[in-house]
């Protein structure tokens, strides 16, 4: 989506602030191995796992639900961004795994607009994406401030948390617990949205799950388990890895070319932190320089969901990755299973 | 007029129930709640349909193959797919959901996919709500496919046994929304929310507050709360917002679809937007019961079948629903 096309009037979208949130507990990820038993062998891509994942420590929700994760998030972008609650427009939710309550029939939206008292706003959720979900709620809100001038702020937020012994999505990443939260403004001259762009490859939709309790089968005791992310390994090795680094260079060059550009006038990456041997992937299949992809949170903290996004996004700013004026590509896959590439001028 | 000048509108409605119908009294029986002629007025419902063996995934891709083949839309040609089910899917959303299975199937194969969570009844304008503002702000989308499907937990069709406000029934609907539509053509949509009352109409268990609570595992309703929403009075605003966004009075439309909660809810909804009971007939209410978003397109489809309408007259869609969320959508036939 080329936001400024099409509209009769033509904002600008900028990132007026963003934030993150990690809860202070911490386990060691030997431990979550051990917890979890996870085993120690190579994968079928010579990959070993233990070795290669590259992640340190993991945060832990505890006692504060997925949602708690999110407004905390949202409390701190606000504060950043210096407005009030009463000034947002649109809140959308973005949380992409199993929340407080049973969804769709429930969202965190409606929660964070009443503990926020941000009550000019619209809150709704989104609920496709996988990790890929940051992208979709973009998508959502530069289409509403583009088409709706009474839109003018929106707080994009999620909070996500898994059971506390299935912080480990074999063979991919070991998750953190952790929420995240961006402000946009209509007309902000400052790290301007200028495109986005999602795919959807619906044939991969169960590779990764969470069977919760409708999914339950027959013979199956009803556990906190039923609450885990399943996955069907044999069609991630031969449905998503294969066509894994086409479909990254498929939305990328989209958005990029939406806007006139190509991938030479990418000056950094935003990539999700899953592990190092999937950056080390994601960079060599796409001759892309591991120096223009921000990398080192992976080892602080695993893989916060779509979270990483803007995670990932704040610590390259805050570590002088990223300077004005640079385009910046931010991408991910998710499950469901879809892809996305959002390109911001800082 | 934006809307309008553009040619944005529904270019097709279907609708898809599962063939097992229900008697309204077996289904008090089934869930121990007493039936009376006063609890049948107060209601207006008189059968639903049930699932026995069809999934939501299954009745939804017939509901969308109906739509696009009524629009005359090949599946290679829709740019979006916005699932704005209610009730829980095959798997536990928003891990999994359902519009990227029926992407696949459909073989749409250019579109990405979009869901809604929390708005209920109104996740239907929800979704077109997003929809008209793609369509306005992105000249390379030209066609979107709007699905949803609830299939109701297994002994949850009344909700507040005690004193139930609705029967809730099976059920699965889907609309084409494009431009260059030469009928029912979209004015303008108005949406809000009100957060305090998230948690009236939730399902407590399964989710990580509750993850084992297999006995919490039911749609439910916090009636004393639910009673505190000024909801009609928050229609009304809406409604009002959207006409006059369009220098439209309330004494232009010609039509009101709501949602099917029962007919004392479609009763206070005509109240409270000052127009004549009539003028909200003919619905699904009676042979579907509540089928939670899908009952908008339900009575979409009852009003078009009924062609008491001429090209020209403008209806409004309102629902309120879960979250809490309200909303209005404007429509010239």
């Amino acid at each position: 989506m080329l936001i400024r096309e099409g509209t009769e009037v033509e904002p600008t979208i900028g990132i007026l602030s963003s934030a993150c949130y990690l809860p202070p507990t911490t386990k060691l990820v030997t431990e979550v191995f051990r917890d979890e038993k996870i085993p120690d062998v190579s994968l079928a891509a010579n990959v070993d796992f233990w070795n290669d994942v590259g992640i340190d420590k993991v945060h832990l929700g505890g006692d504060e639900s997925p949602s708690d994760l999110g407004l905390k998030a949202a409390r701190q972008a606000l504060e950043k961004a210096q407005i009030d609650p009463q000034e947002i427009d649109l809140i959308v939710d973005f949380t992409s795994i199993t929340e407080d309550f049973v969804a769709p029939t429930w969202s965190a939206a409606g929660r964070v607009q009443s503990e926020l008292k941000a009550t000019r706003a619209l809150a709704i959720a989104v609920n496709t994406g996988g990790c890929a979900s940051f992208h979709i709620a973009l998508k959502y809100a530069c289409a509403q401030m583009s088409a709706n001038p009474r839109y003018c702020h929106a707080l994009l937020f999620a909070g996500d948390k898994t059971p506390a012994l299935n912080k480990t999505y074999y063979p991919i990443t070991i998750t953190c617990d952790g929420g995240s939260a961006t402000v946009l403004k209509r007309n902000h001259p400052r790290q301007q949205i200028l495109s986005v762009e999602v795919a959807t490859l619906g044939e991969l939709h169960d590779v990764w799950f969470v069977p919760g309790l409708g999914g339950r089968r027959p013979d199956e005791p009803v556990s906190e388990e039923l609450l885990y992310m399943r996955s069907d390994m044999d069609r991630f090795k031969d449905g998503v890895i294969k066509i894994n680094l086409f479909m990254f260079r498929k939305v990328m060059r989209a958005a990029l070319k939406r806007i006139g550009l190509g991938m030479q006038d990418v000056r950094y990456y935003i990539y999700p932190s899953f592990s190092t041997w999937d950056q080390h992937s994601f960079c060599k299949g796409l001759k892309i320089d591991p120096q223009t992809v921000y990398t080192k949170g992976l080892a602080r903290h695993g893989h916060l969901q779509e979270n990483d996004m803007i995670m990932n996004y704040l610590d390259a700013i805050e570590e002088g990755f990223i300077r004005e004026g640079d385009l910046i590509m931010v991408t991910t896959n998710g499950a469901g299973f879809n892809w996305g590439a959002a390109v911001i001028r800082y | 007029m934006r809307g309008v000048d553009a040619g944005i509108g529904i270019l097709a409605v279907a609708q898809q129930l599962p063939e097992r119908v229900c008697r309204v009294e077996e289904i008090f029986e089934e869930e121990g709640s007493d039936y009376s002629p006063e609890i049948a007025q107060r209601l207006g419902i008189r059968n639903i349909h049930l699932c026995r063996s069809e999934s939501g995934s299954m009745l939804a891709l017939r509901a969308a193959k109906s739509a696009l083949d009524s629009a005359a839309i090949e599946p290679e040609a829709v740019d979006i797919i916005v699932d704005y089910s209610s009730l829980p899917q095959e798997y536990l959303a928003p891990a999994w959901n359902m519009s990227n299975k029926i992407q696949h199937e459909l073989g749409a194969s250019k579109s990405f996919t979009i869901g809604f969570s929390g708005a209920g009844s109104t996740n239907l304008l929800v979704a077109m709500d997003f929809a008209f503002a793609m369509l306005l702000s992105d000249r390379d989308v030209n066609t979107i496919l709007l699905l949803g499907a609830d299939v109701t937990i297994s002994g949850n069709h009344l909700l507040n046994p005690q004193a139930p406000l609705t029967v809730v029934g099976d059920g699965s609907s889907a609309l084409v929304v494009g431009r260059n539509a030469k009928r029912n053509l979209i004015r303008g949509v108005q949406l809000s929310t009100r957060g305090y009352y998230h948690d009236i109409c939730y399902i407590p268990g399964g989710g990580m507050t509750h993850p084992t609570r297999s006995d919490l595992y039911r749609l439910q309703i916090d009636v004393g709360k639910y009673a505190s929403v000024p909801k009609y009075e928050i229609l009304a605003q809406d409604a009002g917002k959207v006409l006059t966004d369009s220098a439209v009075e309330i004494s232009d439309i010609k039509h009101l679809v709501v949602p099917n909660l029962s007919a004392e809810d479609q009763a206070e909804c005509v109240r409270a937007l000052g127009i004549r009971n009539e003028q909200i007939q003919p619905t699904a209410l009676v042979d579907c019961g509540h089928v939670q978003a899908n009952d908008l397109a339900f009575n979409l489809i009852s009003m078009l079948r009924s062609e008491k309408l001429i090209a020209g007259d403008l209806f409004l869609m309102c629902s309120h629903g879960m979250g809490f969320t309200s909303g209005a959508m404007l429509i010239q036939c």
